[in-house]
């Protein structure tokens, strides 16, 4: 796939040529972008020429526990080029004895908490990283979960582990013994709270800054996240979240259930807007069996994208205006949502999990009278869209909380990765249905929503543009439903894709949400992994945040728009 | 203060119209024919479940909710079921039984009041052959063959 | 004798006051629903009607909690000083030509120094939970009260101004031929909005808004002590709304009805058009609503002084005439100062981006 813009365009398998250390370049499964095979060693220079050649954009960071039982595990880094969403791979084998890969946090921020993620779930140890604790699951667990010799049972932490700390080899946590420290709370390593909190040459006096917690239990923050904020008077001037309150083992799960019941398990990762983690997966699955959906499936697919990019949007509207303190947007927000709620319910069975989409098309057709309903409920969208807004946009309260607040800078959204309207807020013109369309968006247009200035209020006006762009594509991929099946012939029953991996991405209301399925012939996925955008999005948080106000605090947050389900899975 | 006004303007249009609130229980909703909720094993003409006790639910359950026994038929090949019970509690209502059965063996009821505050109730016996074995939960039987919902869409699927 | 009739009047004041206070509280959780295009209360009672006292029977049931390290006299004293100046005040204020209460001479003068007291209870009460945050967010509140009072006492200025005296019911009766809203507009506009900071409502509720990180000063109340506060809050919503009826909008003039009937369709629709702007309006974050205060309302108050010094030397119309002129002028300014917030951070970070 060669790009048209730019001077130096090159193609992606050219991108990896000449790499010193870079070998066995073949692609990522059928038709999967060129992944090249590299050594420990050699990583951080490869993936810095990757990265200088125009591939900046830091897509998959991830591990792939050692296939066809051959001991090991895989790392595996995708890197993108933003201009035509064009992608290269490269990955890195690693021996059980010798699970240690230099860090590339250098060259990504946004690398820090994926290798932690993968630290976490497979004991893979990044030499360099500032800051290798766990991050989804709790200090003192005891095992790699994601590791194939892990076994799931009970509750993975045995009763002595709970007594335990565990300081691995390269991890920097604090004991009981670090001053200033809790029973029981162990804090990254470069946060050290009275650090933080100690005046710049004055090291003796600790009072003028403040430690608050906010979270996990709070009102406003969008589910159970925690941020340490440190405070000078109002102003924050350091920020680090924490999560993992909702891990659920969903990609251990999928490995040992068929593919087709790991739909539902995935519709409960990114809960508000389940149907694209369902059609990611989806897309990836067909591309390893070789199969083709059908073009009523193909609109079908974008209908309800877009309903479910709605339904998120509302979600997020109504928390917008909560947070800075107008109490009705949310509830006309949420009654102008039940109607598609409900549409989804009479199609799909459910208002949420909706366990829809099939390999090749669709689980049911739609009904007319459904389709019929729907259409005469976008067609007034904009109407009922204009009463919502008119209580924030134009509302010059909400105008003085949101403009000039929160802004995100175009260089830390490169370096942490951000992808969807957090990055088109600041001017970042991509979107995965525009530059890489799937399903029937190379046949509906799409106009993206833009903004300049990547501030909260910028943030908040491409979203609601963003909704009224939805209505426009489902209504018009409703009336132009074509005639024909919803699913392809000839899809098996029982599904056991060649040996294989695929990673696909699709345009979620948070951002670029890509699944990795990796399969080993059997009936269940080898690797199932969930790229979340929420989880790359939360953690610019200490880029966001710092310089904030404390009452900005909850609206710049609520504009990062996270989905703490997709963020721990 | 324009933009401050347009939004009074629409606050006060909300308050003459009615309110949209349905006051459940006093109202209560009808589901979509399509919507999961709770299940029945229909019952063929001859008053036995029409399940042919293959076991394709239960395995492919992702929750392992389902608990099946079945013996022998004794007139001819195949078997017969004669204990089946789901675990609500484990249940996620992704449907995946309903649609992998080959005989339409189990089917929702559009029942969505199932709330309980005793969890030993959540596992509900829909078929017991001799309900004196059973333990003593709900048995929710006897749906009549002719009530039981249409077919699910064959949607190309090759067995 | 006199001092029986003394307490029989003081009880039955109070008894009116309660029950308004009351019916407030009813009239906010319907009213604030219908707009919200919900229901509000429906089960206690017919169609909620005894909602207030399901929460006074839930708020006197809880557990009457005191932090360990609270400084115990402040604690138990600071409800009361919130309760009782809210209640005190109605010991000046008319409800028909008759008083209810004492006629003062300086009967408005009494009621604002009587208000200016409810800071100190909010004070009290942050400092006496010792908990960090009820202490930033007592001063908070204390320091919120006390800049709005300032344009909300000089707006009345010019209101007395033209009436000649400070007494309520001469006041009222000042406004028999023309309502002081349509003599004195912007005045109305800055009381208005006075008196929403002044009881703690949205858009100035910072003090008690569950979305914000730092809690509020009464967050370590509980029980009957927490009802004091809230029972205050409620009763200084009907305060303000009566005041601003007597001050602005002709009192118990009007034609047909029995004078107290007129005076409670007005004070009601003063509560609600409070309730309609909590509807509808977010918060201002705790600056910005100081800075708006003392750089954009104090100014405006100075300024209507003059232009209601200038009505009194010369005519009505002249007045009506200039005030609304400035009335325009000052909401043309508000809007444009918050359409245009922020635009030159949001310039300079376009332009960054671009050179980038």
């Amino acid at each position: 796939m060669t790009s048209v813009v730019g001077v130096h365009t090159i193609t992606p398998a050219e991108a990896l040529e000449g790499l010193s250390g870079v070998t066995d370049i073949e692609p990522l499964g059928p038709g999967g972008m060129p992944c090249g095979h590299t050594t420990p060693e050699a990583l951080v220079s490869a993936a810095r020429a990757i990265k200088e050649r125009g591939f900046s954009h830091l897509a998959l960071l991830t591990a792939i526990d050692g296939v066809e039982g051959s001991g090991g595990l895989e790392m595996i880094y995708a890197f993108k080029r933003r201009e035509d969403s064009a992608m290269v791979a490269l990955k890195v084998r690693l021996s059980d004895d010798a699970l240690r890969v230099p860090s590339i946090y250098t060259l990504w921020s946004g690398a820090g908490p994926l290798e932690r993620e993968v630290y976490d779930l497979f004991g893979v140890v990044f030499d360099g990283h500032p800051n290798l604790n766990r991050i989804v699951l709790r200090d003192d667990f005891v095992g790699h979960p994601l590791r194939k010799s892990f076994e799931m049972s009970g509750t993975g932490v045995s009763a002595e582990a709970v007594a335990v700390a565990v300081t691995g080899p390269g991890t920097a946590s604090h004991t009981a013994e670090t001053p200033g420290a809790v029973a029981g709370v162990t804090l990254p390593a470069e946060f050290d709270p009275f650090e933080a909190a100690a005046q710049p040459g004055d090291p003796a006096l600790h009072s003028e800054r403040l430690i608050l917690n906010m979270g996990p239990q709070h009102p406003s923050t969008h589910g159970v996240l925690h941020i340490y904020l440190a405070l000078e008077g109002e102003t924050v001037v350091a920020a680090q979240p924490t999560h993992g309150y909702l891990h659920r083992c969903i990609e251990k799960l999928c490995e040992k259930n068929a593919y087709k019941a790991c739909t539902p398990l995935l519709d409960r990762s990114d809960y508000v807007s389940g149907f694209h983690t369902e059609l990611a997966y989806m897309l990836a699955l067909e591309e390893l069996m070789g199969v083709e959906s059908t073009p009523k499936a193909d609109y079908l697919r974008v209908v309800f994208s877009e309903l479910v990019r709605i339904t998120s949007h509302h979600t997020w509207f109504a928390a917008v205006g909560f947070d800075t303190g107008a109490l009705t947007p949310f509830l006309y927000a949420f009654i102008d949502r039940e109607k598609i709620l409900d549409f989804f319910e009479t199609v799909t069975g459910a208002r949420m999990m909706f366990n829809y989409f099939r390999p090749g098309g669709v689980k049911d057709d739609i009904q007319p009278e459904a389709a019929a309903s729907m259409i005469k409920y976008l067609k007034t969208f904009d109407r009922s869209m204009d009463d919502c807004v008119s209580l924030l946009t134009d509302n010059e309260i909400f105008r003085v909380r949101m403009r000039g607040v929160g802004m995100l800078s175009r260089k830390d959204i490169a370096d942490y990765g951000v992808t969807g309207p957090l990055a088109r807020a600041s001017g970042f013109d991509h979107d995965v249905r525009r530059d890489a369309p799937y399903a029937a968006y190379d046949r509906i247009p799409v106009n993206v929503a833009l903004a300049q200035a990547g501030d909260t209020f910028d943030r908040y006006v491409v979203r609601i543009a963003e909704m009224r762009e939805s209505a426009r594509i489902a209504l018009a991929a409703l009336e132009g439903l074509p005639e024909g099946p919803h699913i392809a012939e000839g899809v098996p029953r029982s599904i056991r894709p060649p040996a294989g991996a695929a990673y696909r991405e699709v345009e979620s209301p948070r951002g670029e949400l890509g699944v990795l399925v990796v399969s080993d012939g059997s009936a269940s996925p080898w690797r199932l992994k969930v790229r979340s955008p929420a989880f790359s999005n939360l953690h610019v948080a200490p880029a966001l945040l710092k310089g904030c106000r404390v009452g900005d605090v909850i609206p710049a947050l609520g504009s990062v728009d996270v989905v703490m389900g997709e963020i721990d899975r | 203060m324009i933009g401050m006004a347009k939004g009074m303007v629409t606050t006060l249009k909300h308050f003459l119209r009615p309110a949209v609130t349905e006051q459940y229980p006093t109202v209560k909703r009808t589901l979509p024919e399509r919507s999961r909720t709770m299940f029945v094993l229909p019952l063929d003409e001859g008053g036995l479940p029409a399940c042919k006790a293959c076991m394709l639910c239960a395995k492919s359950c992702p929750d392992g909710a389902i608990t099946m026994e079945s013996e022998k038929r004794a007139d001819g090949p195949g078997r017969v079921l004669t204990h089946y019970s789901i675990d609500l509690g484990l249940c996620m209502y992704c449907g995946i039984c309903v649609e992998n059965c080959p005989s339409q063996g189990v089917a929702f009821t559009g029942d969505y009041e199932r709330a309980t505050a005793d969890k030993g109730e959540t596992r509900v016996v829909l078929f017991a052959a001799d309900p004196s074995a059973a333990p003593a939960d709900e048995a929710t039987e006897a749906v009549p063959a002719a009530a039981a919902p249409s077919p699910p869409d064959e949607g190309g699927g090759a067995e | 004798m006199t001092a029986l009739k003394v307490f029989i009047g003081v009880v039955v004041l109070a008894v009116i006051v309660l029950v308004n206070t009351v019916v407030v509280m009813y009239c906010e959780r319907k009213w604030l629903g219908h707009m919200q295009s919900r229901l509000g209360p429906m089960r206690t009672g017919y169609h909620g009607l005894l909602q207030p006292i399901a929460d006074a029977i839930k708020l006197l049931g809880k557990e009457d909690l005191m932090p360990a390290s609270a400084d115990r006299i402040l604690f138990l004293i600071a409800p009361i000083l919130a309760f009782v100046p809210a209640i005190l005040v109605y010991a000046a204020m008319p409800w028909v030509d008759r008083f209810a209460g004492a006629s003062f001479d300086v009967g408005i003068f009494f009621v604002f120094a009587i208000a200016a007291l409810s800071p100190v209870g909010v004070l009290l009460a942050g400092w006496a939970s010792a908990n960090k945050y009820s202490v930033i967010g007592g001063f908070r509140a204390a320091a919120q009260q006390i800049s709005y009072e300032v344009p909300m006492i000089l707006s009345t200025v010019g209101v007395v101004m033209l009436a000649g005296s400070m007494r309520l019911s001469t006041i009222v009766s000042a406004q028999s031929h023309v309502w002081n809203i349509v003599t004195q507009p912007l005045a109305f506009i800055l009381f208005f909005i006075g008196i929403l900071a002044e009881v703690n409502r949205t858009p100035f509720d910072i003090p008690e808004a569950e979305s914000e990180l730092v809690a509020g000063f009464n967050v370590e109340y509980s029980s009957m002590r927490f009802a004091l506060f809230f029972v205050a809050e409620y009763m200084n919503v009907f305060t303000v709304s009566l005041l601003a009826t007597l001050l602005f909008l002709g009192g118990w003039g009007g034609p047909v009805l029995p004078d107290i009937v007129w005076l409670l369709i007005k004070t009601y629709a003063m509560v609600f058009t409070i309730i309609w702007v909590r509807a509808t309006f977010p918060r201002f974050r705790t600056d910005q609503l100081m800075v708006f205060s003392w750089k954009v309302l104090i100014p405006a108050a100075l300024v209507n002084l003059m232009l209601a010094a200038l009505g009194v030397v010369t005519n009505l119309f002249v007045l009506t005439a200039v005030e609304f002129a400035a009335a325009a002028l000052f909401v043309w300014l508000v809007a444009k100062l918050g359409r245009t917030a922020g635009d030159k951070v949001r310039a300079a970070a376009e332009a960054g981006e671009v050179a980038a």
